[in-house]
């Protein structure tokens, strides 16, 4: 049973990093919303597995925070604040493509050198994580590098579900509070379609 | 049990002054209630001085007191100046209240952060105190502080996330998120994982304490807050958030070899140097002020990686900083309300009143290291202490950077001191706060002198 479970991880999990190649390459910030939710579902998913297999609660609070927050209320705040079809940060999908297929090796090998003693499935979060962090250097707008934000941290939880599944609960809600706050200090400055590269901050 | 009941006291007394501040529509009754918690606390932690360390759901040691003190000292200090200061504001984004009752939630959460014994919940209160302090920065609604905002609260979060990778690996190695445990027995791989985990630690935490070239949102927040708030920004959110690291570096240190002690140490002095030659291009003073706290930040970081001693440098450093650092930017603040220019060559073409200049360039003295502010005292200490460990390049390094940093500043002070002119806006306690801060900032050096 455990032996079908963790296939059904590693399944999801590569389709956890489709999603994340999508995210880099999509400009458009309708979709990005979107599939951004779905990431966070298969997300979900995996830590509601994750509970079968070592029988523990938090995993399953886990998945039931992760899917109410990442997979259904930040996108519905955030389609709010995006109405126009048209609203997009710009990319280069050719060349964030190869990027793309960069980060995945980069953290398989640094995985593999850094984390030798852990499952090799944690060089996919790692690979989630540092494709947000790209996400995030590489859009101007707030709701670019909100969801670039959101990448990154599903990326952390989901690593940190791998390397210490004892991790107590409370911290790994922490994140998605952190997370949320986040998103109530946009909205709250109803900037979400802001621009950012003002020449009042330079130097 | 008298200790958990300081404590619970110190964390409840500014959650009361959040509610106050919220319900309240008089800001005078505001200060003085928010006056009166931070007076409190400061009396509650002066008597916890005397007290034995206390373990159990918080931890507090030496280092947690001198935080402590620091902390509600500064927030005392920045409720009563930005009663003041905050009636000089036309049209602010957000109403005063909010203002109080989101920097009385700042407070907690950084409080919270220093007293918890759980390296989890550090990092929960850490990354809390991102989201109550957001929205100080635009209080003078400005799109330049909106977007220095936004830079502060993605850089910083998504820092943090990494420093969490460090405390599930911490958790691997020891077992337990308490903040008194030492893992004695390691086999090699853990030794390995220690390492990885200082290292990003130092990266996470790194980002928001001011590690140069990873904190690239603090000159923008700093730069673009009103005073007060780049104050509390400058001299207990960073602090706090290097805390963090000490804490995490206090359960590694005694597994980790002289490699992760080199990689710190370097770290500073690379982080202490790059930020110091950003002093002499910068044309605003907050700005400036800004890239100080980052190389006062970074130094401290290298006193830390070098045990006891170097921790004691560091604690001079930050205590002293931190009212240094306030006393900085409430002069700035000063200069703009006289002047309502944030550019150094056009506050001084306006004309800033003798008495702020005076203030404001005593400030920039005491944050490079000038004697007898503390400063000077923790950076000898610890270059000596570089010197007896044979680490001679680092130290050939950080009195480039004091001179670099002392010179730089002296220029820019020289450069605002040409008016006669006297006060106009600000009131008698605004003018004279800084002073007696920088008073205070004397006090841990004096302290070291003693002991």
């Amino acid at each position: 049973m455990i032996a079908v479970l963790s296939s059904i991880i590693l399944l999801l999990a590569v389709l956890s990093l489709l999603t994340a190649i999508y995210l880099n390459i999509e400009s458009y910030h309708k979709p990005l919303i979107k599939w951004v939710s779905i990431q966070s579902i298969i997300i979900a998913i995996i830590f509601f597995l994750y509970g079968c297999i070592y029988h523990n609660e938090s995993f399953y609070l886990l998945s039931m925070f992760t899917l109410f927050f990442r997979a259904i209320l930040i996108p519905i705040v955030l389609s709010k604040y995006v109405k126009d079809p048209l609203q997009r940060s710009r990319t280069r999908p050719a060349i964030y493509s190869i990027v793309s297929i960069f980060i995945i090796v980069l953290s398989y090998y640094l995985y593999t050198t850094i984390f030798f003693i852990f499952p090799v499935i944690g060089a996919i979060p790692l690979s989630l994580l540092l494709s947000g962090l790209f996400i995030l250097a590489s859009r101007r707008s707030t709701t670019g590098k909100l969801i670039g934000y959101i990448v990154e941290e599903n990326g952390i939880l989901f690593l940190t579900a791998i390397l210490v599944p004892t991790l107590p609960f409370i911290v790994e809600v922490g994140v998605t509070l952190d997370l949320v706050a986040v998103l109530i200090v946009a909205v709250i400055m109803k900037d979400l379609k802001l621009d950012l590269n003002l020449p009042e901050l330079r130097g | 049990m008298k200790v958990l009941y300081a404590i619970l006291l110190i964390l409840l007394y500014p959650i009361a002054a959040a509610i106050v501040s919220l319900y309240t529509y008089d800001i005078r009754i505001t200060v003085i209630f928010s006056s009166l918690t931070y007076l409190m606390n400061l009396i509650i932690t002066t008597m916890l001085l005397f007290q034995p360390d206390h373990i159990g759901m918080f931890y507090i040691d030496f280092v947690t007191k001198i935080f402590l003190l620091i902390i509600n000292g500064i927030f005392l200090a920045m409720i009563i100046y930005s009663s003041d200061y905050i009636k000089h504001i036309d049209d602010p984004y957000l109403h005063p209240r909010y203002f109080f009752m989101l920097s009385n939630l700042f407070a907690v959460t950084l409080l919270f952060s220093v007293v918890i014994n759980s390296t989890g919940l550090l990092w929960v209160g850490i990354g809390a105190s991102t989201a109550t302090s957001a929205l100080l920065v635009v209080l003078e609604e400005k799109s330049s502080a909106f977007e220095a905002t936004w830079r502060y609260i993605i850089i910083v979060s998504a820092g943090l996330a990494i420093s969490l990778i460090s405390i599930a690996l911490v958790y691997h190695i020891t077992g337990t998120e308490a903040l008194n445990v030492v893992p004695y027995s390691l086999n090699g791989s853990n030794r390995i994982l220690a390492q990885i985990a200082l290292v990003l630690a130092l990266i996470g935490f790194g980002t928001k304490f001011g590690l140069f070239p990873i904190s690239t949102w603090l000159p923008d927040v700093h730069g673009e807050a009103p005073a007060p708030v780049s104050a509390l920004f400058s001299a207990i959110l960073l602090p706090v958030a290097l805390y963090g690291f000490m804490r995490i570096y206090g359960i590694l240190y005694p597994v980790s070899n002289g490699f992760s002690t080199t990689i710190i140490i370097y770290a500073g002095v690379f982080s202490a140097l790059l930020s110091s030659m950003m002093f002499l291009a910068q044309i605003k003073y907050k700005r400036l002020i800004a890239y100080s706290s980052m190389e006062n930040m970074s130094i401290a970081l290298i006193g830390i990686a070098l045990g006891y001693y170097g921790l004691i440098a560091s604690l001079i450093i930050i205590s002293a900083h931190s009212f240094a650092k306030s006393s900085a930017f409430f002069s700035a603040g000063n200069i703009k309300i006289e002047t309502d220019e944030s550019v150094i060559e056009k506050a001084s073409e306006i004309g800033i009143p003798s008495t702020v200049t005076k203030s404001f360039a005593l400030a920039t003295m005491s944050v490079t290291g000038t004697p007898p502010f503390g400063i000077f005292f923790g950076e000898f200490l610890i270059l000596y202490l570089l010197v007896e460990k044979s680490y001679f390049i680092p130290v050939f390094m950080l009195i480039i950077v004091m001179a670099i940093s002392f010179l730089s500043m002296l220029y820019h002070s020289v450069n605002m001191m040409h008016s006669t002119k006297k006060t106009e806006k600000i009131t008698l306690f605004m003018e004279y706060l800084p002073i007696c801060l920088l008073v205070i900032s004397i006090v841990p050096a004096i302290l070291w002198v003693r002991l």
